[in-house]
């Protein structure tokens, strides 16, 4: 796991420096800035988007569920639901068409004919007995088979190329922890517009988005569960994965996320699930999110995530107006004022903005979004003033 | 043919009985106790089905996890409309009616109704003139009162009635304890209720192993009898288990224990393997003896005898045995070691074969006879075939890797209201309109009823058939919101729904109807089938008599296998 972290940052200090070379100040009215930026807004901004929860919306679109799934085991396991369906469509068809048929061909036509009076016929009756039990046992077999697999990943997925995630439910939100990631946490809920309403922006709601949960493609993913409370279950039919969690125990779940190069191309790896335990009042409103990405998205993702906590008074500070908005930087790179973490501190900023605006679009209100994206343009400017300052 | 002549009964008791309200309180008549279980198990459908149309309306729109954050951001609706529907209050609400209308559907509804044909039609069937114990038949119909009143009196106490499902697992159904009654209330009623049908149980097995008449021997006792027989023995195996964790669920909630409390190093799957252990059973204590009322009217209506009577014995014991061996199925995501669930997954195939004898041997027994389409036949022939489709989404479930994909989803809730309501409802259905000339006197309304069982059968189709596909889609259960792609099936289902409403409407107005018409179902046989069913209700006038017979047997007790067989 280290390897990748190193790998990983050694990739974004490479991508970063490629980009410090070749880019110039993007930012209007940043002039006077005398550090050159690290990272355009541009690409920023690209990041912002790709990990916004407010891709839920794109998700209902693109939500796959149990007819496209995007894990190797959840493909099998549709396969194997198929199979299945196409062995027992003669049960569910044949006695309907045979009942139809014998109630048209046997109906009383008042002919005064008698009724017959077998009661028994002895081979038809063990042969209705032993042909379903050998179909049954035969389709054991491969059910079977899959159930085992789906114990363990497979044994040729070394433990360094998984990715372990501990996820925590609670009433009414979920909590991931990426344990290999020092340890990296978010909950998954509590991106809200207060902050925005309460920096005097006409921005109605105190509705929630799903932060989602980041997971590499072609990267198996191996879950820890656990409860807080009541028991949940943790559920994203795409990924084939479902399992309760509880609180006086850990239970385990694997899958292994992929997504086919187009679609990643296009956009579609964002998928949406939800808990699948009744846990009490919200159990309907506690949804699951996931976006699937590249291993260098996801070590940029990483480093910028460790970096959220100290960067967010600076962004409640620029949310608000941005009056203090020199000290709030002035403390954030006081410990570290390496290109990696000025380009968090924008991250962020971007990130909170165009999460909102784009939840705004998907929704149809163009007008707030608008105003929300002028505001941000403002806050551009103060951050990278404010660093610049900071880092003269 | 049995040849024993028919023994003189002995001259009945002068019994001053009281009538009006006293006879109702304290009557001991098997008969009279099954129309109270019967007037119980209809008026308590009304509601519990009520409950089920107050679920499906709110599900007829997604109560709109998208499009109310749409009127938000849209400014059509402020966030504080919108998050009062979604509030603690509102999804309360919605839970407790899930959680109630499963509870009374179960323990007031279909269990009762059963009860209700057997404790009518089981004594007279095997030549008796009452149950074993009467006092105790009059005490297990009685200790369903409070169970009822404590169920349905839960909603008018602090903080409502039950929410935790009809499941209640904990820590759920922990949560509020010392503060809310409902779900202590709810856990005193399935006391009650169990009680009821453990009592309920033992007299039925004493009954049908001492109480039958001279030459009914176990290999010619009707299907029903033998039906109810085996669904007392898994009654009374399964009812005290039930009633054990529901003590424990008690106790940690009001007396300090830590049977199943995490925090109190208790184990909430304990509680779950303790109430499947019952509770699947329990869903064959909800359709076994509908397979035998089953048997009955399909044999009646196509002129013939039953089909294959021993092997249909042997696969209501072989379900009853295997229904005790396959409780986790309803487990799969809890964690369990892997061979358990490969076990279970097996287990639970198994029950495919017993119930596909049964299919079998009913579309053997309508083949080759002379089929009359009276109500009672339409329902008997329409739970046929949605129990077909129920087994199907069965069998889909068991299997592990498909279940993990659709467990807990609305699939699950398709598959068991096609055998719940598709099934043992509509047998209900048919059972009351094939037996109640018999027990009243009175033809319920024949028009009406087929009518009723059209609008049943399509409602029922429509309804549940959906809940599969919304399932495969992955809607959660006992979710009062959703996303609106799922909008469209929704409105199906809650058509559905509709339909089979109105033809449940139309059974109670035929059966108010037909207490206010004259007598019209004298004669002893008024769907004259007893030529060739030769069973003993048939041969007694409409209604019994007190002590049903004068003598017993009243006609020759038949074989049900010729011989040379």
């Amino acid at each position: 796991m280290r390897n990748f972290l190193q790998t990983g940052s050694l990739c974004i200090v490479m991508l970063l420096a490629l980009v410090s070379t070749t880019t110039l100040i993007a930012a209007d009215g940043a002039g006077d800035v005398a550090v050159a930026q690290v990272a355009d807004w541009e690409q920023i901004e690209g990041l912002a988007s790709e990990f916004s929860a407010a891709r839920q919306a794109d998700a209902l679109e693109t939500s796959a569920f149990f007819g496209s799934p995007v894990s190797k085991i959840a493909r099998e396991i549709k396969e194997l639901t198929w199979w299945e369906f196409f062995i027992f469509i003669p049960f569910l068809v044949g006695p309907q068409i045979a009942l139809l048929y014998i109630i048209f061909r046997y109906r009383d036509r008042k002919d005064g004919s008698k009724a017959a009076t077998f009661m028994a016929n002895h081979k038809l009756e063990i042969a209705w007995t032993l042909i379903p039990c050998v179909i049954l046992v035969g389709v054991a077999f491969p059910g079977l088979d899959l159930l085992y697999r789906m114990e363990l990943p497979p044994a040729d997925v070394h433990a360094d190329r998984s990715l372990t995630v501990e996820v925590t439910g609670e009433q009414f939100i979920w909590g991931y922890k990426y344990p290999d990631q020092d340890g990296l946490s978010l909950k998954s809920t509590a991106i809200n517009f207060k902050q925005f309403t309460d920096a005097g922006l006409d921005v109605d709601g105190s509705w929630t988005l799903q932060e989602p949960l980041v997971v590499v493609n072609d990267r198996v993913v191996e879950m820890r569960l656990r409860s807080n409370d009541v028991i949940h279950a943790w559920g994203l039919q795409a990924f084939g994965a479902k399992k309760d969690c509880y609180p006086d125990r850990d239970t385990h779940l694997w899958f292994d996320p992929a997504v086919s190069d187009e679609d990643m191309a296009a956009g579609k790896n964002f998928f949406e699930g939800q808990c699948y335990e009744l846990c009490g009042w919200g159990h309907g409103i506690m949804l699951i999110s996931s976006v699937v990405v590249t291993q260098d998205d996801f070590d940029i993702w990483a480093e910028l995530q460790s970096r959220r906590s100290a960067a967010s008074s600076i962004i409640e500070d620029l949310v608000a107006g941005g009056a203090a908005v020199e000290t709030a930087v002035q403390a954030y790179l006081e410990k570290d004022k390496s290109p990696v973490a000025q380009d968090a501190a924008r991250y962020w900023l971007a990130s909170t903005y165009i999460t909102h605006a784009d939840f705004l679009k998907n929704n149809a209100n163009e007008a707030q979004a608008t105003e929300l994206l002028a505001d941000y343009k403002k806050k551009q400017v103060l951050l990278d003033g404010a660093i610049a300052k900071v880092m003269n | 043919m049995s040849t024993e002549t028919p023994i003189e009964a002995a001259p009945m008791p002068p019994i001053k009985r009281h009538t009006g309200i006293m006879d109702i309180l304290t009557t001991v008549d098997h008969k009279k106790i099954g129309m109270m279980y019967f007037w119980t198990a209809l008026i308590m459908g009304l509601i519990g089905g009520g409950m089920a149309g107050a679920i499906r309306f709110q599900l007829a729109t997604p109560g709109a996890v998208i499009e109310n954050l749409q009127a938000v951001v849209a400014g059509t609706k402020t966030s504080e409309q919108v998050w009062a529907l979604f509030s603690t209050a509102e999804g309360e609400k919605f839970n407790m009616m899930t959680t109630m209308h499963a509870s009374i559907m179960i323990f007031a509804v279909i269990i009762p109704a059963f009860a209700a044909f057997a404790n009518y039609v089981v004594p007279i069937m095997i030549g008796a003139r009452d149950m074993a114990f009467p006092k105790l038949n009059a005490f297990a119909f009685w200790l369903l009162i409070p169970a009822i009143i404590l169920m349905s009196g839960s909603f008018f106490v602090e903080g409502g009635a039950a929410s935790s499902g009809w499941t209640a697992y904990p820590p759920l159904s922990l949560q509020g304890a010392g503060v809310n009654p409902g779900q202590d209330m709810w856990i005193l009623a399935v006391h009650f209720g169990g009680m009821s049908s453990i009592l309920g149980a033992i007299n039925f097995i004493v009954t049908i192993a001492n109480m039958r008449c001279k030459g009914m021997t176990w290999g010619k006792l009707p299907l029903l009898a033998w039906a109810v027989f085996i669904t007392s023995i898994i009654q009374l195996m399964g009812t005290p288990v039930l009633g054990a964790a529901v003590t424990m669920l008690l106790f940690d909630r009001n007396f300090g224990t830590g049977f199943l409390d995490a925090s109190r190093g208790g184990d909430p799957s304990l509680y779950q393997h303790i109430f499947w252990f019952y509770s699947h059973p329990a869903v064959y204590i909800m359709i076994l003896p509908g397979f035998g009322a089953l048997s009955h009217i399909l044999a009646s209506f196509s002129s013939k005898r039953i089909f294959g009577y021993f092997a249909m014995v042997a696969a209501i014991a072989a379900i009853a045995v295997l229904g005790f061996m396959v409780w986790a199925h309803h487990m799969f995501t809890i964690g369990m070691p892997t061979w358990m669930n490969a076990y279970f997954m097996v287990a639970s195939y198994g029950i495919g074969v017993p119930t596909g004898i049964k299919i079998f041997s009913w579309l053997a027994t309508l083949w080759g006879g002379k089929i009359r389409f009276t109500t009672p036949m339409l329902f008997a022939i329409g739970a046929v075939s949605l129990f077909v489709l129920g087994g199907f989404g069965g069998l889909i479930l068991a299997t592990v890797p498909s279940d993990v994909q659709l467990h807990d989803t609305y699939f699950v809730v398709g598959h068991f209201h096609y055998t719940l309501v598709g099934g043992s409802v509509m047998i209900i259905f048919a059972s009351t309109y094939f037996w109640w000339p018999k027990m009243t006197g009175r033809f319920l309304n024949e028009t009406a009823g087929k009518i009723c069982a059209a609008f049943m059968y399509f409602g029922i189709l429509l309804a549940f058939g959906t809940m599969h596909y919304t399932g495969a889609l992955g809607m959660a259960r006992r979710v009062g919101f959703y996303r609106e792609e799922f909008t469209h099936l929704n409105h199906i289902t809650t058509l559905g729904y509709t339909l089979s409403a109105i033809g449940a409407v139309i059974l109670f107005v035929s059966i108010v109807v037909s207490l206010f018409k004259k007598k019209n179902a004298t004669s002893n046989d008024p769907w004259e089938i007893n030529d060739i069913q030769q069973s003993f209700e048939w041969a007694i006038p409409s209604p019994p008599p007190p002590y049903n017979f004068e003598t017993v047997p009243p006609i020759p007790v038949v074989d049900q296998m010729p011989k040379g067989h």
